[in-house]
């Protein structure tokens, strides 16, 4: 199957006087974890955004399984489930409301809502703290919440923006568990982070954005290529395009 | 400052510990990567690692002030226009300076009061 879950065309975006994305292209397929690199400042979270229509490219165009971001945002919304690094779940209500919550939000009937709500909270394991507050809840707990609520409308496309970084190893781990799960359900992941090591153990294809611009892209062990590892690529590349 | 490849700049600050929940000493350590400059900030407390992110170094230019040419190296023309320049700079803004006088007698006014006042009511009920 070639069908593209999300499809990023010669994307612009300028913040203010900062000219952020310069005709980044990208492509991630269905059943793929696809990684988006690049340092601090490169685009990464900029594109995310774009993607899941919260910011709208100043030039260039985003496609989600056919629909285009600025012609149908509520179609894209809909096939989208995002997990950043501030998790930001509501401290009052538990673990179980905050994902109730969300699904209503998403278009999640009453008659599905139990049924999904208990489906998500037995995959990620949250039986013993779904009653919990959530500001009583441990970050990796949280961020079990954050995910929780991000898939629990079953969207084909899942984006981890820099999942781990306030996690320690375990709750790290379970997390990069989960995205393996997702890819074996046929999810396209497209998951941007840091940590290289993880990046290349578990992404398929990684593109590398330096500067609003794509300096590498392709399956992770082409990009790799003579180096010893993703991490030294990524050094060499970058410095090269600096 | 040395910012070889390699080189490792390590500074506390206090903040905030994800993994604590409270106030602790974060532990900042840079270590750089040519043009890139690894971040690793830990707490000091539970020795977990709060974030881990790569930038760009700043340039060694951009870091320090930019250091001026020496009149010797410029072109005479290029010299006229630095001069020009120079002049024009120090002559005051004229926005800027009637402000400055504005601002003042507004604080000499509230900070020392021409005559002592038995209370602050009496003033507001006389301006009534």
């Amino acid at each position: 199957m070639t069908e593209k879950a999300v499809k990023v065309d010669r994307l612009e975006k300028a913040l203010g006087a900062n000219k952020v994305l310069r005709g980044i292209s990208l492509e991630a397929h269905p059943g793929e974890i696809f990684g988006l690199l690049g340092p601090n400042g490169a685009g990464k979270t900029t594109t995310l955004r774009i993607i899941c229509t919260l910011l709208a490219p100043d030039a260039g165009s985003v496609e989600v399984l056919g629909f285009d971001t600025q012609v149908a945002p509520e179609e894209v919304r809909r096939r989208v489930g995002v997990v950043t690094a501030e998790i930001g779940v509501y401290p009052r209500l538990s673990a179980r409301e905050n994902i109730a919550y969300f699904a209503e939000l998403s278009g999640v009937l009453d008659g599905e809502l139990d049924r999904k709500v208990e489906a998500v909270l037995d995959r990620l394991d949250m039986g013993s703290f779904a009653k919990q507050r959530a500001e009583s809840l441990s970050s990796g707990q949280k961020q079990k919440v954050a995910i929780a609520r991000a898939i629990v409308h079953d969207p084909p496309v899942l984006m981890f923006d820099e999942p781990t970084s306030n996690l320690d190893v375990l709750a790290s781990r379970e997390i990069r568990d989960f995205m393996v799960e997702s890819k074996g359900r046929g999810k396209s992941v497209i998951f941007s982070t840091h940590v290289l090591h993880d990046a290349e153990r578990l992404c398929d294809r990684v593109t590398i954005i330096h500067q609003g611009r794509v300096v590498a892209g392709g399956p992770t062990a082409e990009v790799r290529g003579r180096y010893h590892d993703l991490e030294d690529a990524f050094l060499s590349l970058v410095e090269a395009a600096t | 400052m040395n910012k070889r490849p390699g080189h490792v700049t390590v500074t506390t600050e206090v903040g905030h510990c994800s993994f604590c929940n409270r106030t602790r000493n974060l532990r900042r350590e840079e270590h750089q990567l040519g043009a890139l400059v690894r971040t690793i900030v830990t707490c000091e407390t539970c020795h977990r690692t709060l974030s881990s992110s790569i930038g760009v170094a700043p340039e060694p230019a951009a870091a320090e002030a930019p250091a001026e040419l020496e009149p010797a190296e410029l072109e005479p023309a290029e010299v006229e226009a630095a001069k020009v320049e120079a002049a024009a700079e120090e002559k005051p803004s004229p926005k800027r300076a009637p402000a400055k006088p504005a601002a003042r007698t507004r604080a000499t006014k509230g900070k020392t009061p021409q005559k002592p006042r038995s209370t602050a009511t009496r003033r507001t009920t006389r301006k009534k």
